[in-house]
Formats: C-alpha cells, structure tokens, sequence
C-alpha cells in the first residue's frame, strides 16, 4: 500500500510539472516580455517603420540587444517604437545614439540598429528617446545606388574635361617650362586622371549590378543584405565630389594664372620667375595643387575599401587582369 | 412500384433484426477490398459510440482510472523525454548549417521552437507514446480476452468496458497532452545545448528567444490536438485488444495492428488539425 | 457466516426451486454454424452433473449462455427460477453472485497479486464490506485450497495447478450456489487433475453447492459425476448415471469411454 501512495504522488507531481509547463508557457507567450533577464526601456521616433513590428529584434553593431515592445502611432506623420533593451547595455548606449530601421537577412525581417554616439554624451537611461536615422529599404539602397552611379559619371566627366582644359592650355605649359610647378601640376593631373579611370570603372560595374537587379537576375539577396554599400558608396561619392572641387579649383587658379600672367607680360613688368614665387594667385595655385592631391589619395583609399565589397569584386578582378595583360605583353 | 415494395420487405426486415437480405445485398455491392477497411471504421465508429455511451454512467473506476494514469503517463515520461530531447538535439544541429548560409543563426532558437512545439513535439511524442503504450494496452487487453480474464470480470459484477476500456481511454487522452508539454520543454532544452555545441547563447535569452516567436496560436492548436492523439491511441488500442482473436497469435497481431492504426491516425488527426487551425486564422 | 449476507433474489413457485437450473430449446448458432440446436437440461440442488461432449461441441457456448457471457438466439433459461435472458444488466449482477464460473484458462488478473484477484469480485458484488472482513474472506477461502502461502505473489509465478486452485478460491469466495466447470483438468497433469477432482466433491460436501461440469476428461467425470449428460450435435444425447453410460452399447457413448 505504501508503494501505491508513492505512486500516487509521483503521478501527481507528473500531472502538476506538465500544466505547470503549460501555465507558464502561455503566459509566456501571451505577455511578450523578458522574463529571464532583466532589460530597460528606450524609444524612437520615424516617420516610417517599413512594417516594423512587436517582437522584432533590435541591434547594436550587429549584435542582438533587445526586442521591440512596442510600435505605436503618435501623430500623423510620427510613429514611436517602444525597445527593450537589454540591461548590461546601460553602459553602452549613450543618449545621443540614433536609432534606424534595417532589414535582417534574405527573408526581411525588420531590425532597429542602434547606431553608437559620442562618448562625450551621457548614458541613455529608462525611458530615454533616441534620435532616429532614416531606414534605408531595398527599394531606396537601388536608388542610392543608381542616383550615386549617376553622381560617379557626372563627377568624372567634369574631371575629364578639367584635366583636358588643362592640359590643352599651351600657353600655361609654355610659360610653366621645367618649373618645380609643372611637374607638380603634371603628378596631379596623372593623378585626376586615374581616379576618373577609376570611377569611371565602378559606374560601369554598377550600372550592370543595377540593371541585373532591376533585370531579377543576379543576387538580389546580397545586395538587400549588405546595407554598408550604401554607407561606403555615399563617403566615396563625397570625396569623389571633393577631388572634383579640388580640381575644378585648380583649374580655375590656373586660368587665374594664365590671364595674370598675360596681364604681367603686357605690361612688361616683373618676371615670371617673381611671378611663381610671390603672387597671391601662385600661392593658391599650389594649395590647390596639393588639395588635388589629398582629395585622390583618399579616393583612392576608399576604392580600396571598396575593393572588400563584393559589388566590386568584378571590377576589381578585371582591373588586376588587365594589370596582369599589361606586365606580361611587352 | 415493385422496387418501393422490396425496399419496403427490407426495411420491414431490419425492423424485425432481421436485416442479413439487405446487409447481403449492399455487401455484394462493395468492392472486395473496401470491405476490410469499411469493416475497420465501422467497428471503431461503434467502439468510439459505445466508449460515450457507456463511460460517462457510473459506476466510475477510479482506483483503476489512477492506475493506468500512473502506468500510461508517468512511467512513459522517460522514453517520450529521452526521443524529445534527442529530436531537440538533432533538429537543431540539422537546422543550423542552413540557416547559417542565410545569416540566420539567431533565428535558430525562435525555429526551432516554433517546430518543436506546433508539429514535432506532439507529432513525434504521440507516435513514440503510439508505439509504447497502444501496443501494451493492445496486448493486454488482447490477452486478457483470450484468456477470459474480460468474461471473468464481467461474471464478477464489473462492466470490463468501464473497467479495462473507459479508464485506459481516458488515461491516455489526459496524459498524453501532458507528457507532450513535458517531452516539448526537455525536447527545447535539448535544442539549447544543441545551439550551444556550436555557438553561445545564454539559457535566458535562448528561452526569450524562443517563447518571443511563440504566438498563442502556436500553442494552443498544437495542445489541443494532442488530446486527440491520445484519445485515438488509446481508443485504437483497446479496440484492438478488445475484439481480438483467439490464440495467442491474435494479441500479437492486437499489438501490431493497435500501433500501426493509431500511428495513421495520428497522421490524419494532424493532417485535420492543421485545416482547422487555419481556417479559424490561428496559424 | 455472517460476512456473507443474505441476498434477496425472487423465487418461483415452490416446485421449481429443486431444479436450480433449467433449459429448454437453447438454440445458438455463429454464422451458418448451429452450435447447440435444441438443448434440454436439469440441473438439481445439490448434484454434480456433468456435460460430456467433444472438443467444439458447444460445451463452453451452453454455460455461457447461462451466466450470459452470451445471448442464446432461442429457448428458456431458467437459473434459480430467475430467465436469464429478461434480466437486465443489473439483475444479472444480482444472478450472477450466486453462480460461480471457473474458466477453461482460469482467468486470473495478470496485473493484481493474489489477494487482489480474490478481492476483485468481493469488491465489486458488495461495497460495503470493511477491510478485515475482507482480508478474512481471502484468506479463508485461500486456506479452503490449501494455498494461504501465496497471497501476495503475482499469478505468473504460480504453476498451472495452483492457478486453477487460485481460480477456485475465487470462485468460492462469493460462496455460489451453483458452480460451472468449464473443462477444470484440461491442460493439467493427471496427479493435480485428481487433486482438483476431490476439491470440487469436496466443496459440493462442504457448501452443499450444485455443479455443472463440462468436461471430456473421463476421469474427472467418472470422480466427480452424480449424473452425466452426454451433449452431440447440439442436442442432449443421453443421461445417466456414469456406471448407467459406461456399460451402454451406443456407438457414440461408446466413443468417449474408449
């Protein structure tokens, strides 16, 4: 009989762990919160969440940090997202880190990135509002992407055309001679030129990515996937812009030069020796000599940062077979 | 007006029970080897309305209803834990790879458990509870009929159907649903360890994670179903064990038959299941 | 004797009340296959009768109809004055604690020891009957076969002649006035099919009980029988005495003596 009332209890305890288990389960599942770890609360506002929902992930470089509690409309324009975040983050997150929304993998779950702000700011604390960035979705990165491609070709046309004014100007070579100048002047238009060749390589590569993917053919999904193009694409594209200024600056200084210089012979005095070395315009001209040069030595940094992006893998590919071509034929 | 008069014989027949013209009749009229399946569904149908009739009018066997609780429900819980967590084990090593591929390793622990909780869980436990238990209670009761243990009950002032049928049927419906819950939780566990051979996630986020992609829908059709499941393994292994054949080849065959019905059925009732799930807008 | 109360069951007429048993015209068939076609018998308080037949003969089939284990498709049967196929289920019940069934394969729970097994029908007929009554009970019928020892083992520890001892005392515990036998010896060694054989004259001397015994072992019929009733093609063939039978010239009876 005393085994009988063991066994009773044993078959009570089966009974009370398994609805225990199903208690717990479904108030799990009906409440939504993190119950295992602790975790503090911080909010974003967007105009657009792109589909954004409850339960959603929410990272900080990358990593998993929390969930969306809650998204919420709070005006017609505004719409704030709830976080739980969890709480060792505390000591990470400061109050001037934004928020964005991004997608996460092929299949597009939406994910709030938490972007790192200055050190200089306090820590986000409870209930603290983040600024928010704005998402980028597959839709926009296409049309970042083309828009850059775009922005690429006008920049190296303009550049082209600089470098060709120059180098055209015969009465700027004849008067520059042999001078410490010129053969600055010449490293930098050599190295206007290569950056143009440069960009002018990635629009064509970009162009057929664009196309492909507009096309459906090509991986799509690597493309969605890999949001930092875009970031690196926009740097690029500004110190491309930037070496076009540069250029065009210099373009403009040297057409100062000339007609300073034709001015100077006109009226017979001074030479061009005291020229070169003492004018205003001489001192803008080599500033602006060795801002060219700045401007595509980073440019071509960032190509090469590119470079691990595969988007220019092809392009990059072709250009070492063409390097390869070239130091095997002659 | 001769066929209405026939009709009319007939059905006077089977007024009088004394219906074989007509049950002649339709059985020439089905194919040969329908019959066998027809016979089947027939005999459960009758054994499924003889189990409501019967069972919900006292006498309650109560002792006997607590006994096979503990026998079907307890004493199962090491096997079902064992395959569970096996299965959490293996499904998330087999999962990974290809989420992996995909960049989606931290949905690893949301997968898997929605997997293990709608479909493989109940699925997997009721087929290995099939195999267990619907086989027993299908050799007992088989044996017990061969060997008049049913008729010696019956000439002993006990309904064998309430003793032996009700309660084991019953048994099995209540148990079942719980060891499936217990056999879903080792079977997560078993996934955690499974995603931490490989990675590292700690226990607490692994079970955020996984209750965080689980929806009320998730759960409840899938605990609900496995009523079903129980009430069909045991209903199939009485039935056989019940209406056995004599000798002892007959309860072999009791055993055999009890498990490979009930796995079928439980099959179909999932197959159901899943319909109405989705037509009520719970998926 | 007090623990055994006194169950009220309605009597018939005085004349009836010898003749504890009573068919008439029990007609049972399965399928096309005419099992008892037309059986007569008697069975009187206080006798052993046994029905002799074949294998397949539809010995079994007849004492089940009368416990109503099965329903005859025809014919009268009379227990204790009572027609067994109008009672309910409840009445059978009633019908049922003064008939003991001992079955071909003893019928013992697997899965309840000893004790249990006798306290099954105990439990069941009565409910309320106090656990000391209850243990007494058990024991003394376990001591009437001479088994008080095992009353705790499980009945796949016992050897086929103390099942059916076992089975016996389960029989006798609810203290039936009529007893079926079906085939007792069957299956058993010549030495415990004797010891058997006593124990059920002994329980006829004791409780002054009417047994209906089916048998084809001649040497339980001719140790046990006060009357034979020889069963063939479903019908009462001949009855007698077993000296009255064994010295008869009919080519059937003739068959079971040799």
């Amino acid at each position: 009989m005393a085994t009988k009332k063991w066994d009773k209890l044993k078959l009570g305890l089966f009974v009370l762990a398994g609805l225990a288990a199903l208690i717990f389960a479904l108030f799990m599942v009906g409440q939504n919160i993190s119950l295992f770890q602790s975790s503090y609360s911080l909010s974003a506002r967007f105009r657009n969440v792109g589909g954004l929902k409850q339960g959603n992930n929410v990272r900080y470089g990358g990593i998993d940090i929390g969930t969306v509690k809650k998204v919420k409309i709070l005006d017609d324009t505004t719409i704030q997202v709830d976080m739980l975040i969890k709480k060792d983050m505390d000591r990470i997150i400061r109050q001037n880190a934004s928020a964005g929304i991004g997608t996460d993998g092929l299949i597009g779950n939406r994910v709030v990135n938490i972007f790192p702000g200055t050190s200089d700011s306090p820590y986000a604390t409870n209930g603290d509002l983040l600024s928010s960035k704005l998402k980028v979705s597959p839709e926009e990165m296409m049309e970042t992407l083309s828009k850059s491609n775009r922005n690429i070709a006008e920049i190296t046309e303009k550049l082209k055309f600089t470098v060709n004014r120059i180098n055209s100007s015969e009465g700027l070579w004849k008067v520059l001679n042999d001078t410490s100048l010129a053969i600055g002047l010449k490293r930098s238009l050599s190295h206007i030129e290569k950056a143009a060749g440069n960009a002018e390589w990635m629009t064509g590569d970009l162009t057929t990515i664009v196309g492909d993917v507009k096309a459906g053919k090509g991986n799509i999904g690597k493309l969605l996937r890999d949001s930092s193009i875009v970031i690196d694409m926009g740097e690029t594209i500004g110190i491309l812009r930037k070496v076009a200024g540069e250029a065009d600056q210099l373009a403009l200084h040297l057409d100062q030069f000339t007609t300073g210089m034709d001015q100077e012979i006109q009226r017979g005095n001074g030479t061009l020796n005291k020229l070169l070395k003492d004018t205003v315009m001489a001192g803008n001209l080599s500033r602006s000599l060795s801002n060219v040069e700045k401007g595509t030595a980073e440019f071509n940094e960032n190509m090469k940062a590119l470079q691990h992006n595969f988007l220019f893998r092809g392009y990059f590919r072709k250009k070492e077979k063409a390097h390869m071509s070239q130091t095997q034929s002659p | 007006m001769t066929t209405v008069i026939r009709e009319y014989d007939l059905l006077q027949q089977i007024n009088q029970g004394k219906g074989t013209d007509l049950i002649k009749i339709i059985k020439l009229n089905i194919p040969l080897k329908v019959r066998p399946f027809l016979e089947e569904a027939g005999g459960l149908a009758g054994f499924t309305g003889k189990f409501f009739a019967e069972g919900f009018r006292p006498r309650y066997e109560f002792q006997e209803f607590i006994r096979q609780c503990f026998i079907i429900g307890y004493k199962s819980l090491p096997l079902v834990g064992l395959t569970g967590f096996i299965m959490g084990l293996v499904l998330t090593m087999q999962l990974r790879p290809n989420l992996v591929q995909y960049g989606l390793e931290s949905a690893l622990p949301g997968m898997v458990g929605i997997a293990i909780v709608r479909e493989i869980g109940p699925v997997i436990t009721a087929l290995i509870f099939a195999g267990k238990i619907g086989s027993s209670i299908g050799a007992e009761l088989g044996s017990m009929k061969v060997t008049e243990q049913i008729d010696a009950m019956e000439v002993s002032g006990t309904n064998p159907f309430k003793y032996l049928v009700f309660t084991r049927v019953l048994a099995t419906t209540l148990m079942l649903p719980i060891l499936v819950i217990l056999s879903d939780a080792i079977s997560l566990y078993g996934s955690y360890i499974g995603i931490n051979i490989r990675g590292a996630t700690s226990f607490g986020f692994y079970w955020d994670e996984v209750f965080r992609n689980l929806t009320f829908g998730d759960v409840m059709p899938a605990f609900v179903k496995t009523y079903f499941f129980g009430f069909a393994i045991g209903l199939v292994g009485c039935h056989k064990g019940y209406h056995s054949n004599k000798g002892t080849e007959g309860v072999g065959r009791s055993a055999n038959s009890a498990v490979v019905l009930s796995s079928i059925l439980v099959f179909l009732i999932d197959l159901i299941s899943v319909q109405i799930t989705d037509l009520m807008g719970l998926n | 004797m007090a623990i055994y109360p006194e169950i009220k069951t309605h009597r018939l007429k005085e004349h009836l009340s010898e003749e504890v048993v009573r068919i008439r015209g029990l007609k049972k068939s399965f399928g096309s296959n005419k099992v008892l076609d037309g059986f007569d018998l008697s069975l009187y308080r206080s006798e052993n009768l046994v029905v002799l037949g074949k294998s397949g003969s539809g010995k079994s089939v007849l004492i089940k109809c009368i416990i109503g284990l099965l329903e005859a498709d025809e014919g009268e049967i009379h227990v204790l004055g009572h027609s067994i196929p109008e009672l309910d289920h409840e009445e059978l019940d009633q019908i049922r604690v003064k008939l003991g069934f001992l079955f071909q394969s003893n019928a013992l729970y697997d899965s309840m020891t000893v004790r249990e097994n006798l306290e099954f029908p105990l439990r069941r007929h009565w409910i309320v009957v106090t656990q000391d009554q209850v243990d007494q009970m058990v024991r003394e019928a376990l001591e009437n076969v001479g088994l008080g020892h095992t009353l705790d083992m499980m009945p796949i520890e016992l050897s086929g002649g103390m099942r059916k001892r076992i089975a016996l005392a389960r029989t006798l515990i609810l203290r039936p006035e009529i007893i079926l036998y079906d085939e007792p010896t069957t299956g058993l060694d010549p030495i415990t099919a004797g010891e058997i054989n006593e124990l059920m004259v002994s329980i006829r001397e004791r409780y002054k009980t009417s047994s209906l015994i089916i048998s084809h072992d001649m040497k339980c019929v001719r140790e046990t029988a006060d009357r034979v009733v020889i069963l063939i093609d479903g019908k009462c063939y001949a009855e007698d005495s077993y000296d009255g039978l064994s010295r008869s010239k009919d080519k059937k009876i003739r068959d079971f003596f040799e």
